[in-house]
This record gives structure tokens, C-alpha cells and sequence, in this order.
């Protein structure tokens, strides 16, 4: 709870200190904010807390998937001075409505009631309709804020209706009233269950599910890329924690209404995210076909619901942020390096030119590819281990096959960047920039060797 | 104290990767202070280990870290088990590797690796110390693939030579076989006892009677790994090869530890191992049958460090065979003497051959004893050791091998004994012809021949001690002592019920060991006086040899053997696959495969065409159909 | 209270019917109207934005939008206030509690505020 109100504060915080106009003065008290609400929610480990009229419950779930989000925002705060560079306009406005982002992310994992949940996803997504538009300038970045707008909208109507046809039958908003009329009525109305399905279609749009991943791949690339890693990492986080908490506390009883579309959506997740990924150019692209690559195997968790997925969904999250911010990390400084050529030639000959970028975009496309000692193969493993536990084998075949022509694509910027040789010269980058990157790649070998630091958690 | 004894694997690991990061900034010096302190560290810390276990009554302590893996059924912790046993290893581990480190150090100052060439040093004594301190075997397996990567990055560390990079391949190869039945064996112990901590295991095995056919099986798979690593027949081949490696790399890996390292793993599981009476009669044979094999192979060799080397392996039978009459605490204590003298002839050897500008046939060497003095007093206490002569330490390791021998077949007893008095023959031939004699090889060399620096000769001189002394450790019952080593070893190995620990009769041991010592007595005179008073030289490699001894001198074709049979077939098939199979079969599936993905994902990625009111439009349609999906399908 | 009565979608029928009948006469009018009224098209009336001056420039030329965010402005604080009549009308009840609450909510309102003041979003002529 506090750490919520903490990352609210810093953010109203940085729009007064924009005045000041100086862009140390702002980024350390972002910083400064962060690691107090990260060091508040860790702290508050095993205390459980209802807040609000129990609007908002913060147990060890929320906890441990807030603190990721914040963790993962901390080290994109700490890419954003270098990438921010020369531009003096409206930056702590960018910071402050991140902040502000990051708030309603971390409400939307804890909601306790439906309208909590919505009130969370809009704090979460309003400022970003701005952010992904923030390079005023540029078409393409004017586009993904159009399209975002429009497909976020959609999806909220959709949500709205879903909420409300689930509050005509049941009678509340609040999850354990909706839980409990499960277990009394024994025959769900055909409107309750378009309820269930319009919430399942909305949290589709969110975390980029095929067939609703249409936004995702424009917008992705569209967006300023610090932006584009903000929202791959911790909005998708949230959206899946939320998304696994609704049906696994509301409507784990009536898995018949929503099973075959979580199954659906992760099938078509899987292939289609791999193989559009395959023959893309541009890395940024790559990178959002990559995440919704991605969100099939998550779904996996909620495919198989045990006492395991939880734990799994949570690894998964963690390696999947730490990958993914270092990824967009190496990327943001090429593409500017390159006069904003983003695509795999760009990357031809970085092992040479910087050894350390090439290691930590190695390290990071190994992790999604989920080979042995980064954290992105016990991601993978944990969660098909969760899924065949919950007897899911043959969608565990898919996954294992659609992850092999993953490393195809992943496999392709390794070769690129050690393989090839180029003329270009030395990228320059601040150590502040190196260690955020640094740390991302540390955790990932950790968290790649020691799974069971995360694992056993919750 | 106990609890912290991840600080002894911390130290290495450091050094290693210090000295590994900042290979390109170091200077050589620097690098090999910093791998050296790193070891030091870790003796003192297993040292005060040692003082205090000896305190406590009840002597095995686990440490667990924390929970390493997770997975179904499977529980593995990342936790170390300090007993006596692991404390002995650890102990002679990092001690004669922390010698090594410092002779390394003026052998090797100047090589232009010689930052990498500590830190793999440092890496192949935290693998070893992980080997030997994990609580369970697959921690240990970890070690122990560990030994296996640094040991072959170590014997081909001169790459640019062919003939290294092959010995270095081969010393992998051979050892990847055995951990193939190491794997084995962990997963049979896996699925019988539903765990792999050492505890677990060997409380649980208890409930089996003896010679039940799956603890025969466990031992006899992790057998084989310890015959990979141990260089036993059929897979010691690769020992003598891997003398391609820098010669402290030798003194580490092929005297004092990663040979041990089957001896350890046989002697850790020694409550299986008792369980299974064939499988210790398989120990037996092989260790007879390595031990004199390979002593008559080194009777007739004529590189210095070839002539240790298998030297080495046939000490290794030795060891065996004591492991495979049950003898475990004796086997150890001869790896405990054997380490010491080893060490010392390998640094000896090293110092020879530092001062000879590379030079390691023996028949080109020669009366270098005036030059290199401190050189040859220590090297001569070795030999003195490793033959047995009392009170030297071997002395004592091999009496104990020996009663225990006698005790249980005279056959056995007699192959020991002929073993032993062969060792004494070639060790004193060495000694003889490196030492005694005239300069043989080139005169312009002999000038330049010279003590080595104090770097080199201190940890000779130490070693030097303690292979002397190091059999006081454990005086036997019969010369008044205590057997110290073997009483502070026993919690740590379960013995045969019915295994004797002392003997009765003290007069016959002591007529047998006279007996014995009298043997080895003549051997040195013959040996003496066919190299020294007859100047015998070994024949240069063009001369015609006897039958028998063409086939000594070829190592009993053993390689030539290994080569027709499996090297020479294997290379056939994997032609033929390559040709055939691969290219026309497997090459078009997978590139079919591949281009069809491609393909396919070429018309996916148009799909994506930026059309807004495209994309409504397949989302409302997936809407609608999953809605009318869920209320009308069930 | 209501009992609770299970529905089943034959009781929004009455809606339904409701729906069709206004959907219907929008689109009847829409058509109608289409139908019905004269057309004299002439090349510019058919033009983008006719209003008798001619078309020039480009569309997405950026233009002042001033009176707009003030007007937005306006419309949200406005909004907001709205929350202090239910406060005002339950103010013994909630108490000191809720003072506080509104207290701190004018606050983030004012402060809010202030930050557009800073930022210059009320300077009509800049």
C-alpha cells in the first residue's frame, strides 16, 4: 500500500522538480522513490493487508510481482539519462507519467474488487497513450499512440461490459462474493458466461494474445524504445498477474467457460508470434513478435492452474523482464548509434566494436531462447513442468516446438553480432547505462543458476 | 566455523576468476601470487577444519546452503559434507596444490599464458575441492565434470602443438566414458533409494542384504566412472598422454588429486561398495592387473615423466587393490604418502627438465647430480619413498596394502609384492640414469645446467619432508604407534562385518614386511648394478627389440589395440553416416523443415499490414466466434 | 431485499425489441432523409472542409490548441469538485477521517493545479 502511495508521490514529486531543469536532480529522485517503495513492499513480505473497504489486498502475490515491476523499472530509469540524452523537453514529464503507470500496475496486481481492477488497468494505461506518442515529431510514434488509444479502448469497453454482466448475475464486484456464488450455484447463466469470455477477450487485448495482438507489433515499434521496453515488460507483468488472479480466485470453479480460450489464445500465441517473428528486419519488431511469443507460454500457467503455476508464472515474469529491458537496452544505443537503423545489420560486428553490449544482447537473446544457465531456460522449464503436471502434454509439444524456432530468430542477431564485421565505429554509452545492463545480465546467470531463489517464493 | 566452510571453494573461485578477467592486465607474477594465496587460504581454512573436527566426538557435519534443485520428486541441496574423509582430501588438495602453485610459478614464469594458465589452476582445485566436499553425488558429479574440462584444458595448455590437443581430447574422451557409468550409477541410486544425498543413501542402505544385484550394479557403474578417472585398464591409456601437459599440470592432476578422485568416490560409497562383494572382486582384479601392467610397461620407457606417469598408474592398482580387499582407510593413507611423493618426483621432474632446457629422455641425461643438488637429495628421498624403504613414508602405506593382502590371498599378496619390487627396479633405474653416470646429451647444454630458483626448489624441499615423514601419520599397532590416520578416518567408511581392523599376530606381520623390504633390498642392487656398475643404457629406438620386449616398450599395444578395434570401425560408420545418411537424408528433413517455417512465417508477418479496420475486423470476428463458441459448443 | 431470481435470455426481450426499433429508425431516417433530399453536387461542395475559403497547406500542420486544453481544464476541475457534495452533506458522519480525505484530495487537486500554473498553460498569449 504504501509503496503504491510512495511511487504516486515521486511521481507528482517530478513534475514539480521539472521546473528545476536539471536532469541529475530528476532522475535520482526517481530513483531514490523507486528503491523506497521497492524496499516498502519487499518489507511487507507475509504481512497481509486489505486496504480500501477491501478494495485493494496486498498478500505475497501482489508483493512479489510489484516488486519485479519495480525492480524492472529501476533499471529502465536507469537507461533513461543516456537515452534522454540532448533532449531537455518534457523529460520529467515522461518520468513522472511512467511513475504514475507504475502505480496503477502495481494496484492492478493487488485488486480485491472488479472496479479496483478497472480503475488499475486505466491508471495503467492512460499515461501510456501519451508515453508511446511522447516523440512528437515522429509518424510513427503519433501512430502507435493512435492505435494504442484505439485498441486499449476497445478493450476497456470490453472489459467494462465483461464486469458488468458478471456484476448482473452475481450481485458484487468483490472477488469473494463472486467466488462464493460459484460454489452455491451449481447451473452459470449463458450471459454470465459471455461475461467470463468478454473479460478473458479483454485481457486478450492487454498481455497481445493472438488473435488481439494486432496493436502490439505497430506499437511496439512505433513507440520511443525505452517506452516500448516499459510497456513489454511491466505492463504485460501486470496484466498477467491480474489476469491469473481473476480466473484463479473468481473463476476457478467454471473452468469450462474459459479453459479452451486460454488454450486457444496460447496455440495461436505461439505460432504466429514464432513464425511472424522469423522473417522480420527490424529488431524491434522481432522483439514485439518475440513477447508475443512469449505470452503463449505464460498463458501456460493459466492453463494448468496448481499449487506450481503461481511460482512458475512468477520466474517467468522475472527472467522474461530481465531479458527483455536488457535486450531493448543494447537496442536503444545501436539504433541511435546506427542514425535509427534499428534492423539486424545494425548489430553486424558489435562484438568487435563493444564487446560488453554484444555479451549482454547474447546473454539476453539466449535467455529468451531458453538455453541452460540464463534464467530463461528454468522460465521455460518450470512452466512446461507446471503444464504437464495440470496434463497438458501435447500443448507442451507445441510450446517446445514453437521455442525451436524461436532460437532461430534469436540465434540470427548472435551471428550477426559476432559473425559479420562492420566499418562503424565504437558506440559510446554512460557507465550508468553499462550497469543497469550489467545488473540484467547478472540476474539473469543468477536466476539462471539458482532458480529456487525465486521459485520457492510463492 | 563449519558453516562457512564455503569460503574454502570461495577462495579458488575467486583466484580463478581474477586472474581469468584480467589475464590481458596481470603480470605473471601478480597472477600467480594471487592463484597462490588463493589456495593458501583455502589450506589454512581446511586446516582449522581438520584441528576442529578432531574435537568433536560425533565428526560428520553437513552444510546446507540453500535448496540447489527442485523438480518433482528430486531434492537437491547445495551442501557440503565435512567429515574426516572429505577433511583429509580437502586438505591434501589444496596443501600439495598450494606447492604446486608456488613451483608453478618460477617453472612457468615465462610463458606468454601464464595468467590463464593459473587460472586454470585455480579452477581445477575448487572443481576437485567441490568434488570432494559435496554432500551429494550430484554436486559431485559437478566437481567431478568440473576435473574432466580443467584437465583437459590444462594437458593441451601448449594448443599450438597437435600432438597436445590430441593427448588432451584423449584424456576427455576417456574420461567422458567412465562418467557415462557415473551417470548411470546416479540415476540407478536415484531410483533406488529416491535420493542422492550421501546421508540418505547410506542410512537407507542398510535395508539391502549383500550381493543384491541392484547395489551390485550401482558400484560396478560407479566403478567405471572411477576407472575413467583413475586411469585403470582399459581406460588408463590416457595417463601417459597426458604428460603433453606443462609438468606441475602433471604433479597436480596425475599424483596428487584428480586420479584420487575414483579412489574418493570409492571410499565416500564404501557402505555400497561392502554390499556388493563381486564388484569388489572386479576392483581387485583390475587393480592387480593395472598394477603390473603398468610397472612392467614403465620398466622399459624412456621419457622422464612418461616413466612416472605410469609409475603413477601402477601405485593407482595398488590403491585399488586395497580398495578391493576393504582395506579403505589403508588405500587412502597410501594416497595421502603417494600425493606427497608424486608431487615431489613430478616437481622434481619438472626441475630437471626446467634446467634442461625441455629435454625429458632419460638416455640423453645423466651425472647431473653435482649441479643440481637439492634437485637430487630430494628426488632421491622420493624414490626411497615410493620404493618402500623404511621409515619413509611409502614404507608404511604400502606395509599395510600388503598385510591386508596376505591376509586374505597369498596370490594377491605375491602380484603386490612382484608389483613393488618392480617400482623399486625402474625408480632406481630412473634415478640412476638421470643422476649418476656422464652427461649424455649435448655438450653445449651440459654448461648451462642449474639449480633451479627458490621458488622451485622450497616446495620442492617441503614435499621432501613430507614424504618422509608423512608415514608417521599412521605407525602401525605393531612398531608401537597408534594408527592415528586410520582411527580419526573410521567414521567416515563402513567396513566389512567381518573386516579385521587389527591383526593378531604382530611377529608375522613384521617377518613379512622384513621379507618383503629384503626383496625390494636386492632389486635396488640389481638395479644398481646393471645402470651404475655396468652402465646398461637403454637402447636407442631404431634398435631391433626382442619379441617380449617390443611389446613392453609398445605398452602392450594398447593403443594399437583401442585403435583397430573401435577407432578404426567407428571412423568407418561415422564416414559412411556422414556421406549417406547425413547429407541425403537428415540435411533434406531439417532444411525442408526450415524453409518451410520460413516460408509459412513470410506469409504470417503479412498478415500485419497496418490497416486498422483490418484488424478490428479479425478481432470482432474472434470475439463473436468465441463467444457463440462458449454458449453453443460444450 | 429482492430475492434473487435467476434470468434467462428470453426476459430481455423487451429490450431487444427496444433495441431493433430505435436502431431501426435511426437507420430508416438516416436512408430516408439520403433519399429523399435534393442533391447538386458541384466540385466544390464536394470538397473537404467547404466553408468558402479556399483549402491550403497541409492538414496535419500543428495548430494552437489553447483554448481547448482550457477548456479541458476547466471541465476536469470542475468534475472533480463534484466529489466535495456528497462530503458536504455527510460531513458529521465521516468526521474527522473524513476531512482528512478531502483535505488531501484538494491538495493533489491544488497541487495539480499549481503544476499547470508553472507550466503555462493559462498564458493565453504566449
Amino acid at each position: 500500500m504504501f509503496s503504491i502511495i510512495t511511487i504516486a508521490i515521486t511521481g507528482v514529486l517530478l513534475l514539480y522538480l521539472g521546473f528545476l531543469k536539471n536532469r541529475w536532480i530528476y532522475i535520482s529522485v526517481a530513483i531514490t522513490g523507486l528503491i523506497t517503495a521497492l524496499a516498502l513492499s519487499v518489507f511487507s513480505w507475509n504481512s497481509l493487508e486489505t486496504s480500501f473497504s477491501n478494495m485493494l489486498i496486498i498478500d505475497n502475490y501482489a508483493i512479489a510481482f510489484n516488486s519485479v515491476m519495480i525492480f524492472a523499472t529501476i533499471l529502465i530509469f536507469l537507461l533513461a539519462p543516456h537515452y534522454f540524452k540532448g533532449i531537455e523537453k518534457n523529460v520529467p514529464e515522461i518520468y513522472a507519467l511512467l511513475m504514475f503507470s507504475l502505480a496503477g500496475a502495481c494496484m492492478v496486481t493487488s485488486f480485491d474488487n472488479l472496479t479496483m481492477l478497472f480503475i488499475g488497468i486505466e491508471t495503467m494505461s492512460i499515461p501510456l497513450y501519451i508515453l508511446a506518442g511522447s516523440k512528437k515529431f515522429s509518424i510513427r510514434s503519433n501512430e502507435a499512440s493512435f492505435k494504442y488509444f484505439i485498441f486499449s479502448s476497445l478493450a476497456t469497453a470490453i472489459f467494462l461490459l465483461g464486469i458488468t454482466l458478471v456484476y448482473g448475475m452475481v450481485g458484487s464486484f468483490h472477488v469473494g462474493d463472486i467466488s462464493n456464488y460459484f460454489t452455491i450455484t451449481k447451473e452459470i447463466p449463458s450471459i454470465l458466461k459471455v461475461g467470463i469470455v468478454l473479460l478473458v477477450i479483454s485481457f486478450g487485448f492487454k498481455i497481445a494474445a493472438v488473435p488481439f495482438h494486432f496493436w502490439a507489433p505497430d506499437v511496439y515499434e512505433g513507440s520511443p524504445t525505452l517506452i516500448t521496453a516499459f510497456m513489454a515488460t511491466v505492463v504485460k507483468i501486470a496484466g498477467f498477474a491480474a489476469f491469473y488472479k481473476l480466473l484463479s480466485t473468481c473463476f476457478i470453479l467454471v473452468p469450462d467457460s474459459w479453459h479452451h480460450l486460454i488454450l486457444g489464445l496460447s496455440v495461436l500465441s505461439l505460432i504466429i508470434g514464432n513464425l511472424a517473428a522469423i522473417k522480420q528486419k527490424d529488431v524491434k519488431r522481432m522483439l514485439a513478435y518475440s513477447s508475443i511469443s512469449h505470452t503463449g507460454f505464460m498463458l501456460f500457467a493459466i492453463l494448468s492452474f496448481n499449487s506450481f503455476s503461481a511460482s512458475s508464472l512468477l520466474y517467468y515474469s522475472f527472467a522474461y523482464a530481465l531479458s527483455t529491458i536488457a535486450a531493448f537496452g543494447v537496442l536503444m544505443v545501436v539504433k541511435n548509434h546506427m542514425s535509427a537503423d534499428g534492423s539486424v545489420q545494425a548489430f553486424e560486428g558489435l562484438a568487435k566494436k563493444n564487446p560488453i553490449l554484444a555479451i549482454v544482447m547474447t546473454i539476453s537473446m539466449l535467455s529468451m531462447a531458453g538455453i541452460p544457465i540464463t534464467a530463461g531456460f528454468f522460465a521455460k522449464y518450470y512452466i512446461f513442468v507446471s503444464a504437464i503436471q495440470g496434463g497438458w502434454l501435447w500443448i507442451v509439444i507445441i510450446g517446445i516446438l514453437a521455442a525451436l524456432v524461436g532460437v532461430a530468430y534469436y540465434l540470427k542477431l548472435i551471428i550477426a553480432m559476432f559473425a559479420k564485421t562492420s566499418e562503424t565505429e565504437k558506440i559510446v554509452t554512460s557507465p550508468l547505462y553499462i550497469t543497469s545492463l550489467l545488473v540484467a545480465t547478472v540476474l539473469i546467470l543468477i536466476a539462471g543458476v539458482l532458480p529456487n531463489l525465486i521459485i520457492s517464493l510463492i | 566455523m563449519f558453516q562457512n566452510s564455503w569460503l574454502i571453494l570461495l577462495f579458488p573461485l575467486l583466484g580463478f576468476v581474477i586472474t581469468g578477467i584480467f589475464s590481458k592486465k596481470l603480470t605473471g607474477k601478480t597472477s600467480g601470487i594471487i592463484a597462490s594465496l588463493m589456495v593458501l587460504a583455502s589450506f589454512i581454512y581446511s586446516a582449522t577444519l581438520f584441528f576442529q573436527l578432531k574435537q568433536i566426538t560425533n565428526s560428520a557435519i553437513s552444510v546446507d546452503l540453500f535448496n540447489w534443485i527442485n523438480s518433482g520428486k528430486l531434492s537437491i541441496s547445495f551442501g557440503f559434507l565435512i567429515d574426516p574423509l572429505s577433511v583429509t582430501m580437502m586438505m591434501i588438495i589444496t596443501g600439495v596444490g598450494f606447492l604446486i602453485h608456488l613451483f608453478s610459478m618460477g617453472y612457468m614464469h615465462h610463458d606468454e599464458r601464464v595468467n590463464t594458465y593459473f587460472s586454470q589452476l585455480n579452477l581445477f582445485v575448487f572443481s576437485m575441492l567441490l568434488l570432494v566436499m559435496s554432500s551429494n553425488y550430484l554436486l559431485m558429479f559437478v566437481g567431478w565434470e568440473g576435473v574432466g574440462l580443467c584437465s583437459y584444458l590444462l594437458i593441451g595448455f601448449w594448443y599450438k602443438k597437435n600432438a597436445f590437443n590430441n593427448a588432451a581430447r584423449k584424456a576427455f574422451i576417456m574420461n567422458r566414458i567412465g562418467d557415462l557409468g557415473f551417470i548411470i550409477g546416479l540415476i540407478a541410486i536415484f531410483t533406488t533409494f529416491h535420493s542422492l544425498d550421501f546421508n540418505t543413501v547410506f542410512s537407507q542402505s542398510s535395508h539391502f542384504i549383500s550381493g543384491e544385484a541392484i547395489i551390485t550394479f550401482i558400484t560396478l557403474m560407479l566403478f567405471v566412472g572411477a576407472i575413467g578417472k583413475s586411469a585403470k585398464i582399459p581406460l588408463f591409456t590416457w595417463l601417459p598422454d597426458a604428460m603433453a601437459g606443462p609438468t606441475p599440470v602433471s604433479a597436480l592432476i596425475h599424483a596428487a588429486t584428480m586420479v584420487t578422485a575414483g579412489i574418493y568416490l570409492v571410499v565416500r560409497s564404501s557402505s555400497l561398495f561392502v554390499l556388493a562383494p563381486i564388484t569388489m572382486d572386479v576392483i581387485l582384479v583390475v587393480g592387480v592387473t593395472t598394477a603390473l601392467v603398468a610397472a612392467i610397461i614403465a620398466v622399459l620407457q624412456n621419457d622422464i615423466k612418461k616413466v612416472l606417469a605410469y609409475s603413477t598408474v601402477s601405485q593407482l592398482g595398488i590403491m585399488f587393490i586395497a580398495l578391493g580387499l576393504g582395506a579403505f582407510s589403508s588405500s587412502l593413507f597410501h594416497v595421502t604418502t603417494h600425493a606427497f611423493f608424486k608431487a615431489l618426483l613430478f616437481l622434481g621432474a619438472g626441475s630437471i627438465i626446467h634446467s634442461l632446457q625441455g629435454q625429458q629422455d632419460i638416455r640423453l641425461m645423466g651425472g647431473i647430480r653435482k649441479s643440481m643438488p637439492i634437485t637430487f637429495i630430494t628426488f632421491f628421498i622420493a624414490v626411497l619413498a615410493i620404493s618402500g624403504i623404511p621409515p619413509f613414508s611409502g614404507f608404511f602405506s604400502k606395509d599395510e596394502i600388503l598385510a591386508a593382502a596376505f591376509h586374505s590371498s597369498p596370490i594377491v599378496w605375491g602380484l603386490t609384492v612382484i608389483t613393488s619390487m618392480l617400482t623399486s627396479f625402474y625408480m632406481f633405474r630412473l634415478l640412476f640414469l638421470v643422476f649418476y653416470g656422464s652427461y649424455r646429451g649435448d655438450s653445449k647444454t651440459f654448461g648451462k645446467i642449474h639449480e633451479s630458483p627458490k621458488i622451485m626448489t622450497i616446495p620442492l624441499i617441503i614435499l621432501a619432508i613430507l614424504a618422509f615423514a608423512g608415514g608417521f601419520l599412521n605407525i602401525p599397532v605393531m612398531f608401537g604407534g597408534t594408527e592415528n590416520f586410520a582411527t580419526f578416518l573410521k567414521p567416515s567408511i563402513t567396513f566389512f562385518n567381518d573386516y579385521n581392523f587389527e591383526i593378531p599376530n604382530h611377529l608375522n606381520e613384521i617377518l613379512l614386511a622384513l621379507g618383503v623390504l629384503l626383496l625390494i633390498i636386492v632389486t635396488i642392487f640389481v638395479s644398481w648394478y646393471i645402470f651404475v656398475k655396468k652402465s646398461v643404457l637403454p637402447v636407442s629406438d631404431s634398435t631391433n627389440r626382442g619379441i617380449i620386449s617390443k611389446f613392453i616398450y609398445r605398452k602392450f599395444y594398447f593403443d594399437e589395440i583401442y585403435n583397430f578395434f573401435i577407432i578404426k570401425p567407428y571412423q568407418w560408420f561415422a564416414e559412411k553416416f556422414t556421406s549417406f545418411i547425413e547429407t541425403n537424408i537428415i540435411d533434406s528433413i531439417i532444411n525442408g523443415i526450415g524453409s518451410i517455417v520460413v516460408f509459412v512465417g513470410n506469409k504470417a508477418r503479412l498478415i500485419q499490414n497496418g490497416n486498422i479496420g483490418f484488424y478490428m475486423f479479425v478481432m470482432i470476428i474472434a470475439m463473436i466466434s468465441m463467444i457463440a463458441g462458449i454458449i453453443w459448443l460444450k | 431485499m429482492i430475492c434473487a431470481k435467476v434470468y434467462t435470455p428470453i426476459d430481455y426481450l423487451p429490450i431487444m425489441i427496444q433495441s431493433f426499433v430505435v436502431l431501426g429508425f435511426v437507420v430508416t431516417t438516416m436512408i430516408a432523409t439520403h433519399m429523399l433530399g435534393p442533391k447538386r453536387n458541384t466540385k466544390q461542395k464536394l470538397e473537404n472542409f467547404e466553408c468558402g475559403i479556399e483549402g491550403m497547406g497541409n492538414a496535419r500542420s500543428p495548430f494552437s490548441v489553447k483554448y481547448f486544453v482550457i477548456a479541458i481544464l476547466f471541465v476536469l476541475f470542475d468534475v472533480e469538485v463534484i466529489f466535495l457534495y456528497p462530503w458536504a452533506v455527510n460531513f458529521k458522519e465521516l468526521g474527522i477521517q473524513g476531512f482528512v480525505g478531502v483535505v488531501s484530495f484538494s491538495a493533489l487537486l491544488l497541487s495539480g493545479f499549481g503544476y499547470l500554473m508553472l507550466k503555462g498553460a493559462f498564458d493565453w498569449e504566449k
